[in-house]
């Protein structure tokens, strides 16, 4: 490679990792709980909760809508959601469907007696406040976009990282420290070992991370051709963007039991109200998802009409819209147990300590520089 | 032990400029075998899921194994 190339590559990859180093520092230090946020809300929160009547027929879940609309008067429903291991659904409200997440209010209830579950939340505020900073610096869109843009600026440094291991290691092994040698050598060399062992995980977590960050533009795109595509299809006079939010006056268990039908293999993940982000104006969006691995992963809406329950049509997610999906397991690495979680949580470790022998280089060699100036 | 040594030593600090492939050779098959890892985890479940992980750990193995090796040597 010539020598103008290299100096080129080593320009991407000082300015690359200088710009996002703090920021990258912070991402990898609020990472490491939200890694392992199920096993820290499971040790804060032991669930000693048992139905009240666990041989009683499950109540409907309209029965279940109106006294979680009972309890909040005067609010709309937004989402509601079903646990998987206990026989609970949880209710999402808000002043209006369309209200922000910071004016949610989210109850779980029993289904067996209505009753309200205690909420499993001590440490939610900790948790909520490192989840907020890691996904948008408490600054909304431009934070996550900011966010993105320095997950952008890491995949060139380590991309252009690579380009310069070549020179660095052009008379040295493969996984040579010279710990004899000067301090300099010594991290210099754990910076390339670390960086280019690690740099199948860092490729994967970050490309993931600038994905979640497009998680408003992805839904709002999804939203205004999909969904009203589906609409479209079905009857071209019911797409008005205008239209209030319709209140559901069919029955939310013929809605499911209708949405099911639409989609046989599947199962029933969460239905989004008529107003909502994951919705339109008119319709309930009944969300399933596949039994496989991979395809619990995918989510598949079934619209549903909000006022007399008839299927509107059931379309699979655009390949955007997957993506998104899929980066969320990628980029925590929540999805294949506890021993891949430990694996994640030291690879996290290993970027901190890519980012700080980085730091510490260019330091190195900045005052070295001027020290020659003077 | 002392020839071990003497190896590892011209091994580290070889005269020679090295081959493209022989600079990523080791790189390569690393990233190859942690890429499978992390995605084939998404695809299996259970035990499944422990040959995935070992795989990914193959990125945490291999800087442990070198930094001991540099520490003890």
């Amino acid at each position: 490679m010539q020598a103008t190339a290299i100096k080129r590559w080593e320009w991407i990859h000082k300015w690359s990792s200088l710009i996002s180093t703090a920021f990258l520092l912070m991402l990898c230090i609020t990472g490491l709980p939200l890694i392992f946020h199920d096993e820290i809300d499971a040790a804060l929160n032991p669930d000693t909760w048992t139905p009240a009547n666990p041989q009683a027929e499950h109540l409907k879940l309209d029965q279940i809508l109106e006294i979680a609309l009972q309890a909040r008067p005067g609010e709309a429903p937004i989402y509601m959601s079903f646990d998987t291991e206990r026989p609970v659904v949880n209710v999402t409200s808000g002043p209006s469907a369309d209200a922000p997440g910071n004016q949610m209010h989210f109850a779980s209830y029993d289904l067996t007696s209505g009753n309200i579950v205690p909420p499993a939340n001590v440490g939610e505020d900790f948790m909520e406040f490192i989840l907020q900073l890691h996904t948008d610096m408490f600054l909304g869109l431009p934070g996550m976009l900011f966010l993105g843009a320095m997950g952008i600026l890491f995949v060139l440094a380590s991309i252009s990282g690579v380009v310069i291991y070549r020179q660095y290691m052009r008379n040295l092994a493969f996984g040579t420290v010279r710990q004899s040698k000067s301090k300099r050598l010594k991290w210099l060399d754990y910076h390339n070992l670390l960086g280019i062992t690690s740099l199948a995980w860092v490729l994967v977590v970050s490309i993931t991370g600038v994905i979640n960050t497009l998680e408003k533009p992805i839904l709002e795109t999804w939203r205004s051709q999909n969904l009203d595509k589906l609409i479209e299809s079905y009857n071209e006079a019911a797409v008005s963007k205008n239209k209030t939010i319709a209140s559901v006056d069919a029955s939310l268990d013929k809605a499911i039991e209708a949405a099911r039908q639409a989609a046989p293999d599947m199962t029933l993940q969460f239905v989004a109200f008529p107003g909502s982000e994951f919705s339109t104006r008119q319709h309930l969006a009944i969300f399933l998802h596949g039994n496989s691995p991979f395809t619990k992963e995918i989510i598949t809406p079934v619209l549903v009409d909000a006022t007399d329950g008839k299927v509107i049509g059931k379309q699979e997610m655009p390949w955007y819209a997957n993506a998104l999906s899929l980066s969320r397991p990628l980029h925590f690495g929540d999805y294949g147990g506890l021993g891949l979680k430990i694996v994640w949580a030291i690879l996290n470790s290993f970027t901190i300590a890519i980012l700080i022998t980085g730091l510490y280089l260019w330091w190195k060699k900045h005052v070295r520089l001027k020290a020659k100036q003077v | 032990m002392c020839d071990l040594k003497q190896s590892r030593y011209e091994q580290a600090h070889m005269k020679t400029t090295l081959s493209l492939w022989s600079i990523f050779k080791a790189p390569f098959w690393l990233f190859v075998v942690s890429l499978a890892g992390i995605m084939l985890a998404l695809f299996v479940d259970s035990t499944w899921d422990w040959l995935a992980t070992l795989l990914v750990s193959s990125a945490v193995a291999i800087p442990v194994f070198f930094y001991l090796r540099a520490k003890f040597s």
